[in-house]
């Protein structure tokens, strides 16, 4: 069922998706291996060799998907939620993705100007957004294959 | 016979006679001991530094514990093109930044008000008030502590080298074959571990001074709250008529040096290069961050807002009736 037709929400769901491939590309960048991996030979991807652009654009997906999330998230509560329910296979990948979101938000505090957070503390937080991105690439695959719907009629 | 001794086994001798014995007794002041919550910075006076490299020694001596040992052959990593860093066989380059040598002296010979005028100045990690490479790491194997020192965890280090790239001067340094990745996968991912000045955190802890100051023997260096030492750095700059470079640079780091040249014209001089770090001034590379974290608290709201103002639009436009 496609809820974005039904719903009016297609402009929206076209926004969720350029700001997904762009924080997945820049995420997967941060680590050194776009350079090793000939990502940026391709194309259009030189940017993903440069460490501060692909920071900056990390940070930039990122908040237009934090506005995203909770755009969503409302307008499920007041509009949608009479009608439609999630599917349990939702509610897994909005764990995963809560869990990627709150690390991310934790990493962000943690690189502010006066803040400096004890070292396992830092490590967990980096790890757990390492893993829980890698899970939710895993689920958005799955998801895809499988045509799995958020949503099913109530 | 031949009875000529090197100035560096001089100075490697010296340190261990009385070294040993100075390193039990210069100690911390009181103050500084509890400094876990305020930023430690040191000065580095450039009028002083005469070039003898005891600094350089103490620092070899007192980390040796700390250098890799790595395990020959390295494994093959895959593409070809992943440069191997080796300089295991070179543990006495002292003309640069190595993974074995955390800080070295640039020689620089310039003319200053009609004067030539000849300087040597320590380098070595900056510890940035926000650094770039504890910030950007992505593995969390870089901190910043409270105290203003950043220091690797080699145990967790892929040596992937970001640190390196990030900063500003270019500081950390690679040594291949030794590190984590030989566990997870060698030939794919990582390349070693990266090593820098920890600013003798360990002997800060136990109430010692790092072991470049305390084996100085012109007293070049000197270290105290951030917040003093930016002080007195500025005091000597009035008194000379000279320039600091350090208050400012990358936003701020704890590494303040005073010299009586201004300092574009000591970066024109001195040799610059891989493990050589420029003296240029430096913006905050973090800056941009800070920024989009302030954007992060308000996304949020406006997604609320904009849902809210989209519902409302809904309703007035289809007032009672629901649509598909």
């Amino acid at each position: 069922m496609n809820i974005d037709k039904t719903t009016g929400q297609k402009s929206v769901r076209w926004i969720y998706l350029i700001a997904m491939t762009f924080t997945i590309l820049s995420g997967f960048s941060q680590m050194p291996m776009a350079k090793r991996y000939y990502l940026t030979s391709i194309p259009g991807l030189g940017w993903t060799g440069n460490y501060y652009i692909t920071h900056n654009v990390h940070y930039f997906s990122a908040t237009l998907l934090l506005i995203i999330f909770a755009y969503f998230i409302t307008m499920y509560f007041l509009k949608f939620k009479h009608k439609y329910r999630f599917t349990i296979k939702a509610y897994v990948k909005f764990i995963v993705l809560a869990v990627l979101t709150g690390s991310g938000i934790l990493h962000v505090f943690a690189n502010l100007r006066g803040i400096a957070f004890r070292e396992t503390i830092i490590t967990v937080i980096d790890f757990v957004h390492i893993y829980s991105a890698v899970a939710f690439l895993i689920i958005l695959v799955l998801f895809t294959i499988k045509k799995i719907d958020w949503f099913s009629q109530r | 016979m031949n009875n000529k001794i090197s100035r560096k086994d001089f100075f490697k001798k010296s340190i261990k006679n009385v070294g040993t014995i100075g390193a039990a007794a210069i100690v911390l002041p009181p103050a500084l001991k509890a400094a876990n919550v305020k930023e430690l910075a040191t000065l580095v006076d450039l009028r002083k530094c005469i070039g003898c490299e005891a600094c350089v020694y103490a620092c070899q001596e007192v980390n040796e514990s700390k250098y890799p040992e790595p395990k020959k052959p390295f494994p093959k990593m895959f593409p070809d093109k992943v440069p191997v860093q080796d300089w295991s066989d070179k543990r006495d380059e002292t003309g640069r930044l190595t993974p074995y040598n955390w800080l070295y002296i640039q020689h620089a010979k310039v003319n200053h008000n009609g004067k030539e005028i000849e300087l040597n100045i320590p380098r070595r990690c900056m510890h940035c008030q926000n650094p770039p490479c504890a910030n950007l790491c992505p593995f969390g194997s870089s901190y910043k502590h409270d105290n203003g020192i950043t220091t690797f965890n080699p145990d967790l280090c892929m040596g992937g080298a970001k640190c390196k790239v990030v900063c500003p001067w270019h500081i950390p340094q690679r040594q291949t074959g030794v590190g984590i990745y030989l566990d997870i996968s060698p030939k794919f991912m990582g390349n070693g571990v990266m090593y820098k000045c920890d600013r003798c955190y360990d002997r800060i802890k136990d109430g010692k001074i790092p072991a470049c100051i305390e084996q100085c023997p012109e007293g070049v260096q000197k270290i105290g709250f951030r917040d003093d030492i930016i002080k007195e750095a500025h005091k000597i700059a009035k008194e000379i008529n000279g320039f600091i470079y350090g208050e400012n640079e990358n936003g701020g780091t704890n590494t303040i040096y005073v010299s009586p040249v201004p300092f574009d014209k000591l970066n024109k001089t001195i040799e610059k290069g891989d493990g050589k770090p420029h003296l240029k001034p430096v913006d905050d590379s973090m800056a941009s961050a800070d920024n989009f974290a302030k954007a992060m608290i308000i996304a949020p709201f406006a997604g609320v807002a904009a849902a809210i103002l989209r519902s409302y639009k809904f309703i007035s436009k289809n007032s009672g009736n629901e649509v598909e």
